[in-house]
């Protein structure tokens, strides 16, 4: 029992400083494409996260759905454009200091939970898919819609017809 | 089992990141995904403080899978715009695109 948790924590210490390292890169990194292909880490980084807090099956959706989709067409789409030299705005420590301040400002909304256990629990899918049909039915048909209406957009886009 | 306290923290820092990023960036593509890295951080505070309690993880589920959806669908339609901007001016940087509009 002691050394699954303490490889839970292990798994968690490293997951988090992988997450906080890729993010740091992706700013920083010069090349875009190096950047998104961070964003792929994180994004893998945060799908273990979301296993180790009992959600593994947002872990699996993030997995295929967020990097396996979006941040591979993301690359895709960096590759076929031509790298152009980036310019930054000379606003530094003012960004440092809002950085820090949004920082603070979260920690001070979200002190009051720092001793809480996570509850890990089993949903089961039937149960998930009853909520969104019957609770979130408006919820998911604006997604429906949304993703439709991208889907135009981006043909419309790719074709140049605007 | 590490106290949600730590799950929290990874997330504010990945939230920091994102908004230094955003702030001093000007490519419309680095501006998108450093957008990205702030959506993730929000992701995790969501099913973060969705762990509170048994009766709130289904929606914490339920809303992670919509978000996720719609992020998706945004990349998309972000980068489709991106590809075309520099199809036109032949550059990323939002403040030439923000001079030469009209």
């Amino acid at each position: 029992m002691s050394l699954s948790i303490d490889l839970t924590s292990l798994a968690f210490l490293l997951t988090s400083a992988l997450a906080i390292i890729s993010a740091a890169l992706v700013v920083t990194h010069r090349s875009l494409v190096y950047a998104a292909f961070f964003l792929d880490i994180l994004g893998t980084a945060n799908a273990i996260l979301f296993a180790l807090l009992g959600y593994p099956l947002v872990a699996v959706f993030q997995l295929t759905v967020y990097v396996g989709s979006a941040i591979t067409f993301i690359l895709f789409s960096i590759v076929m454009l031509k790298e152009v030299p980036e310019t930054t705005v000379p606003i530094r420590e003012f960004a440092l200091l809002t950085a820090a301040l949004t920082v603070v400002a979260l920690a001070g909304v979200f002190y009051s939970v720092n001793v809480v256990e996570p509850v890990v629990e089993t949903i089961e899918i039937s149960t998930l898919t009853d909520l969104v049909v019957r609770k979130y039915w408006f919820a998911l048909l604006l997604s429906i819609v949304s993703m439709a209406t991208t889907l135009i957009e981006a043909i419309t886009l790719a074709r140049r017809e605007v | 089992m590490m106290s949600l306290f730590w799950y929290i923290a990874v997330a504010l820092l990945l939230a920091g990141i994102g908004v230094y990023g955003l702030l001093t960036r000007r490519n419309l593509i680095r501006i998108l995904i450093t957008v990205e890295i702030m959506f993730n951080a929000a992701l995790l505070l969501l099913l973060t403080m969705a762990s509170i309690s048994a009766a709130y993880k289904p929606t914490g589920i339920v809303l992670a899978l919509l978000a996720i959806s719609l992020a998706s669908a945004e990349v998309g339609v972000v980068v489709s715009i991106a590809i075309l901007m520099f199809r036109l001016k032949r550059s990323l940087d939002v403040y030439e695109i923000m001079e030469s509009r009209g």
